[in-house]
């Protein structure tokens, strides 16, 4: 346990050292996310073709990270469907989370002075039955043929029937989730998919906010701290089992400082 | 052949793929063809283990799954309950899902009062059924089962079940199985029971979830049935060691007819569009 | 002083919350002293949640007969499927706290085999269920045959594992392949189906497990520290 938390002090301190650092002024060079980057030319595509964009959060709570992830990707959307004029459809499955999304798109409407275009009853509950509301969310997208779909955050089963529904119609989708066994759903059937850490990180990628730039950079730096931790112990266990039995001893030091199991 | 024709190949419209595979799938679910199976390398430590207990050794399985994952799942816990009925292991079956009352019944009804009339319930196997808090019921019941659990599903006191007479907590059981459809399920069993509590413990997940529970074997989990095919494996090491004990074909080797079918139906189609593509290729590589 | 808002509450509860699985984990010694403070709160924020979400439930009633009431009244687009679902929705619930055929009173168990909600359950929603998850294999049978195609490096990577699967994963392959001779024992699917879910995709799902996680630390960092603006952390 006393590694894990010295792990964890680490990881949040570089985290949070980037963010002050790019606050100050720090040039942030991050990795265009391609999903992210055509997301833009996707709402423009819709407005073109006069169809609405359909975007769905997740089918859990506020209390998933993962939803939250998708209800900050959210508040870009919005802010750039009320910049072009476009039709925004949300559906949810939580009332909590149908809450959230109306205000995220209220001020998202405000902020660039689009508040009277914006209406309530474009964010749709539905049901809290995930299969009940992927039925719904197809019966819209074959009704109202979206030019643009947008599925991010938890999704299990419903992946495929929902990116099925949306290629049927010939929308762009793009979806993201950090549910790794339907990732390989929506990469077959979206055109674009952010993948595990991406979603986290596609918020701030888009928002363009230098802080949460900053954010990311000490993510990836949190990312060598793993990767020489785990080369680390894989050089130990290794030579232990070579023989060389100092390695054996600071391994034992090691793992024993680890959760148990 | 017709360069056009070859290259609609490509682009089929996915109605036909649907019709030719509901036509395919369900002729093969009117013939039943059987394909004898037998169980892989990850399933035959489950066997082993649950047939070398002793008898009288309680067995715990958990049905975390609901009527839509009931396919790939009831069909473990039906070959599961056979194997504990045969070897005389007692079965207490509880759930963290809400409909686990429900997939218990189903067994009840289906399997134990059918093929075992001279079992009895309390005896042969209990019902504890579904309590609130997920995978915290699951870590509280590790001590004790009475922490969360009074009695069974028909209001009998745990200390009036002959089948728990030896167990006070998850640790008396011989093998703890969950039977996997989403959350909570057998990565919250793995994390708060399995590694925490040090309890030998085997899983059953469907196809869709089988990815993300193979770093777990064989240290957290000492074996994983996968989807129907894993149930299917199931049944053919129970019909190979127990063969006049159990039904000639069982639930998952009859339903992995029809999905053999499907899955060479899918090769066949995918092998079909790449032959168009490289076809097409070569012949624009020529005509350039 | 300071005005409270939802943002010191969010930072707050955080802050307990990660501090308690390290002084209080689940699993560990039954904790003492401020720990068991942080216990308290660990086990009781979870369980506060989810009462919040059972009163969202009325949140979401009301949104629903609202907008599906809506649609009716007016007329608008579909509104005859508003109708079905208005009617089930209310029958549903009618039925659910009425406990109509099972044990009446506040203590009956409303989802007792014999009542009618639970022969609702198994009579219109399990089938409306399994037919929605079987369109899942029809749909995998599209997308596989859109997805898998010689485009590149990577598809072709993504074709080869695909293919060694799915014939790896037919039973009976192995009592083939048993009669192969030995030489071309190396071609043996089921083995090479097996080997590519042990190692490949293991290696793949802890890679994405350990990102995923950074990302959520990460996430959690922005949150508690305010940079994530729609958290309550609006200015």
């Amino acid at each position: 346990m006393i590694l894990l938390l010295i792990t964890t002090v680490l990881l949040v301190a570089l985290i949070v050292r980037s963010i002050l650092l790019t606050r100050r002024g720090r040039l942030v060079n991050v990795r265009p996310l391609t999903p992210v980057e055509e997301m833009i030319p996707a709402i423009d595509s819709s407005v073109a073709s006069g169809s609405p964009v359909l975007f769905v959060p997740g089918t859990r709570d506020l209390d998933s990270m993962q939803t939250v992830a998708g209800l900050s990707l959210l508040d870009q959307v919005a802010r750039a469907c009320a910049e072009r004029g476009a039709e925004l459809l949300v559906l949810v499955n939580r009332s909590l989370v149908m809450d959230e999304a109306r205000e995220r798109c209220r001020i998202a409407y405000a902020s660039v002075g689009r508040g009277d275009d914006w209406n309530d009853d474009n964010v749709d509950y539905i049901s809290d039955d995930p299969l009940g509301f992927v039925a719904r969310v197809d019966g819209v997208i074959a009704r109202r043929r979206p030019g643009a779909c947008f599925f991010f955050g938890f999704f299990a089963s419903e992946s495929l029937l929902l990116a099925e529904g949306g290629h049927q119609v010939g929308a762009i989708q793009i979806a993201g989730t950090a549910s790794a066994v339907q990732l390989p759903f929506f990469v077959a059937a979206c055109d674009r998919t952010l993948m595990g850490e991406e979603l986290f990180a596609a918020g701030a990628s888009l928002s363009g906010d230098a802080a949460l730039l900053g954010s990311l950079v000490g993510q990836d730096q949190g990312k060598w701290l793993v990767l020489i931790l785990l080369l680390l112990g894989t050089a130990l266990v290794t030579l232990s089992a070579l023989g060389w039995a100092p390695a054996g001893e600071v391994w034992t030091v090691l793992s024993g400082l680890l959760p148990e199991g | 052949m017709d360069a056009e024709k070859l290259g609609s190949l490509e682009r089929i419209d996915r109605r036909w793929i649907f019709l030719i595979l509901a036509l395919v799938v369900g002729i093969a679910v009117i013939v039943e063809p059987v394909f004898p199976d037998r169980a892989g390398e990850l399933v035959r430590p489950i066997f082993d283990h649950l047939d070398a207990l002793p008898a009288g050794t309680p067995v715990l399985i958990s049905l975390d799954y609901s009527p839509s994952s009931a396919p790939e799942l009831e069909p473990m816990a039906a070959a599961l309950t056979r194997h504990a009925m045969i070897r005389g292991l007692p079965i207490c079956f509880i759930s963290l899902w809400p409909t686990g009352n429900n997939m218990a019944e189903r067994l009840e009804s289906g399997v134990l009062r059918e093929e075992y009339p001279a079992a009895e319930v309390g005896k042969d196997w209990v019902v504890l059924g579904y309590q609130a808090g997920g995978e915290l019921l699951a870590h509280a019941v590790v001590d004790s089962l009475g922490a969360r659990f009074r009695s069974d599903v028909r209001g009998v006191p745990l200390n009036e079940l002959p089948a728990l007479t030896t167990v006070t907590g998850l640790r008396d059981f011989g093998l703890v199985i969950s039977l996997s459809a989403g959350v909570p399920g057998l990565k919250e069993w793995i994390l708060y029971v399995g590694d925490a509590g040090h309890v030998p413990l085997a899983g059953g997940c469907t196809g869709v979830g089988a990815p993300q529970f193979f770093p777990y074997y064989p240290r957290q989990i000492l074996g994983l049935m996968a989807a129907l095919k894993g149930a299917a494996e199931y049944e053919a090491a129970l019909s190979a060691r127990y063969p006049d004990s159990v039904p000639a074909t069982m639930q998952a080797t009859r339903g992995m007819g029809p999905q053999a079918v499907a899955h060479l139906v899918i090769v066949l189609f995918i092998v079909m569009g790449n032959g168009a593509l490289l076809w097409r290729r070569w012949r624009s590589g020529r005509t350039a | 002083m300071i005005r409270l808002r939802p943002q010191h509450l969010l930072s707050f509860v955080a802050i307990v919350l990660v501090v308690a699985s390290f002084i209080a984990p689940p699993g560990g010694d039954e904790p003492r002293g401020v720990a068991s403070l942080f216990a308290f709160a660990d086990s009781q924020f979870s369980s506060w949640f989810g009462v919040l979400a059972v009163f969202a439930f009325i949140l979401g009633g009301a949104s629903l007969l609202r907008t599906h009431g809506r649609r009716v009244r007016r007329r608008e687009g579909d509104w005859k499927y508003s109708i079905v679902t208005l009617v089930s929705f209310l029958v549903v619930l009618v039925v659910g706290l009425g406990k109509f055929g099972g044990p009446p009173g506040l203590t009956g168990d409303p989802f007792s085999p014999e009542g009618w909600l639970t022969r609702i359950f198994s009579s219109v929603l399990s089938p409306l269920h399994a037919t929605l998850y079987s369109l899942l294999a029809f749909y995998v049978a599209s997308a596989s045959y859109r997805a898998f195609r010689i485009r590149g490096w990577e598809s072709s990577v993504l074709l080869g594992s695909a293919m060694i699967v799915l014939v790896g994963r037919i039973p009976s392959i192995d009592s083939w392949t048993d009669t192969w001779p030995t030489v071309f024992g190396f071609l043996r699917m089921e083995a090479w189906s097996l080997w590519l879910l042990k190692v490949p995709n293991t290696a793949g799902q802890r890679a994405i497990m350990i990102g995923v996680a950074l990302g959520i630390v990460t996430m959690a960092v922005r949150m508690i520290s305010g940079l994530e603006k729609g958290q309550g952390g609006r200015k």
